[in-house]
């Protein structure tokens, strides 16, 4: 289906905020879902880039925050408002939360920060209390991006050592976490959040082709009753609970 | 006569764009994406006699003019496969669009799994297809692709135990791949089916380590589309056997150039994996060929460009 470029707006140095108009995609999308942007006529580029949406409004507007890593993506940030951009989604599974407004805790690690955000104004939404829980290499004016700035309770950690620490206080009487970030990030947060036996989601990320279950590409080693066996990242997750992934063991 | 119908040996198909084996799922998957009916025939992921479960991440990177990939053949096994796969298959396709893609270690675990198929699918199916092919498998199938006396050996094998057609999947990495053909060709086999991937690499620059889990993988997309062109072209004249062509096809031009160098049908691979409705386009595409060349039949075609 074809989306609608609304605007896109610099965050960082290297990160851009696109928003499209798109009411099919819109409609549908749930937060932690993801969407597969095929760079369009004049790209080279094989692959979609697959980007998890950042905000969306649940009816027309949705928008993702793409960090410029390579040719592709930096292809993008010049893109204009009015272009028609081919869009593959909502795809995937994403982040469940139960019913009953609580605590959570939201841990984003760089720009695994995407993801958290339509997460956010949706538990908002529902009466959650929600904390942040942010860890930038760089680039803490990422946060710039998010629009419930106000309404949220964020902490930073600054680095790797730090933020067990900071995680430790921000679990005090929570209900649940969700986490998206870099791997050694999220064992961390797995490893801390199962031994306080708080419920946790995990947003995966791996190398996809096609984004829909058929290349098996995205294999990701998760726990089974049958034992450890590969799942796909596009379709059984992006987002799984914490105790299921193996983050070294391989089947 | 549809004049895209495409003849394979003894299947009969209803255009000649099939979905490749390990690109197209199961088809059943791909149904909430693109329309199903436009397809020739899917070959489904490969079963293989003992459950695989695929090689470690990453197993897909992007690559100039396609992708490397190393996915190892994962699959659940011969009992899942029937059990569980196979009905869902065969509600998302008609039966002169499913065929079933095996592989063993042996001649008779190849064996084996045809029957246990074609005993419980046989009616549902147009074909088995022998994967000889797939390049990531350390031992076993690369032999049934180098070795000529015992790719005839594999083929004869199941073309005397299933009623079915029966197509040889083969890897024309090997020097002697006209020589496997020929011999292949010998048993009556319907069709000869190429893979044409080339082993390749890509080295991550800030890690320093290749990206692959598995190190190497083959690389597939129009990158190699002009090497499946040559197989063809040589194939062509060294068998009569039917020919499937497959590597880097995603437009109908791709397709009906394929043809013109000997091939009777084409195999759509990673095409889909950024467009799972490009079969369909493909196939309006030809029709239109078909309609504004005034050919009763594309098959016509096929060769036309050794004469």
């Amino acid at each position: 289906m074809m989306a609608r470029l609304v605007r896109s707006c610099q965050i960082t140095a290297r990160d851009t905020l696109y928003e499209f108009d798109c009411p099919e995609l819109a409609g549908k999308a749930r937060p932690g879902q993801f969407v597969e942007v095929a760079l369009g006529e004049g790209d080279s580029s094989f692959l979609r880039r697959p980007i998890s949406v950042f905000d969306c409004d649940g009816e027309s507007r949705f928008s993702l925050l793409v960090r410029t890593v390579g040719r592709g993506t930096q292809r993008m940030t010049g893109w204009e408002p009015g272009r028609e951009v081919d869009v593959l989604g909502p795809l995937g599974n994403g982040f469940r939360w139960p019913e009953r407004a609580g605590v959570c805790v939201l841990v984003g690690g760089g720009i695994g920060l995407a993801p958290l955000t339509y997460l956010a104004r949706r538990l908002l939404a529902e009466g959650w209390k929600v904390r942040l829980l942010f860890s930038p290499r760089r680039e803490d004016e990422l946060l710039n991006a998010l629009p419930q700035r106000e309404e949220l309770e964020i902490r930073c950690a600054e680095n790797r050592a730090h933020l067990p620490e900071v995680l430790e206080e921000l679990l005090a009487n929570a209900d649940c976490v969700f986490a998206c970030g870099p791997e050694g990030m999220l064992e961390t947060v797995a490893r801390t959040t199962m031994e306080r036996g708080i419920p946790c989601q995990l947003s995966m990320e791996r190398h996809m082709a096609c984004g829909i279950g058929i290349c098996l590409g995205c294999a990701i080693a998760v726990h089974t009753p049958e034992g450890l066996t590969y799942k796909k990242v596009c379709k059984d997750g992006p987002v799984f609970r914490a105790e299921e992934v193996s983050f070294h063991e391989q089947p | 006569m549809s004049s895209l119908e495409t003849k394979l040996g003894r299947a009969i198909f209803r255009n000649p764009v099939l979905g490749a084996s390990g690109c197209t799922g199961h088809g059943y998957e791909m149904a909430e994406y693109t329309d199903l009916s436009r397809y020739g025939a899917v070959s489904l992921k490969t079963v293989t006699y003992h459950a695989r479960p695929g090689n470690p991440p990453e197993r897909v990177n992007e690559v100039p003019g396609g992708i490397i990939s190393s996915i190892g053949l994962q699959n659940p096994g011969p009992d899942v496969f029937l059990e569980e796969i196979m009905p869902k298959a065969l509600s998302a396709l008609d039966r002169d669009q499913i065929v079933v893609s095996v592989a063993g270690d042996t001649v008779e675990e190849y064996v084996e799994l045809c029957q246990r198929t074609v005993e419980r699918y046989g009616d549902r199916i147009a074909a088995v297809e022998l994967n000889a092919a797939c390049p990531n498998v350390n031992h076993g199938t690369g032999y049934f692709s180098r070795d000529a006396h015992a790719a005839r050996e594999l083929v004869a094998a199941a073309k005397g135990a299933v009623e079915v057609p029966v197509f040889y999947k083969f890897n024309t990495n090997f020097e002697n791949y006209l020589e496997v053909a020929t011999a292949v060709s010998e048993t009556g086999v319907d069709a000869i089916y190429t893979s044409n991937t080339p082993m390749g690499m890509k080295i991550d620059l800030r890690k320093k380590r290749p990206v692959l889990g598995n190190v190497v993988g083959p690389v597939c997309g129009p990158a190699i589309r002009p090497i499946g062109m040559l197989r063809i072209w040589n194939l062509y004249q060294a068998v009569s056997v039917p020919l499937v062509a497959s590597g880097g096809a995603r437009t109908w031009e791709d397709v009906i150039e394929y043809m013109l160098a000997g091939a009777a049908a084409v195999g759509v691979g990673s095409a889909q994996f950024p467009h799972p409705d490009i079969v369909p386009q493909i196939v309006s595409g030809l029709e239109a060929y078909v309609e504004r060349e005034k050919l009763d039949s594309l098959s016509v075609l096929v060769g036309a460009a050794h004469r």
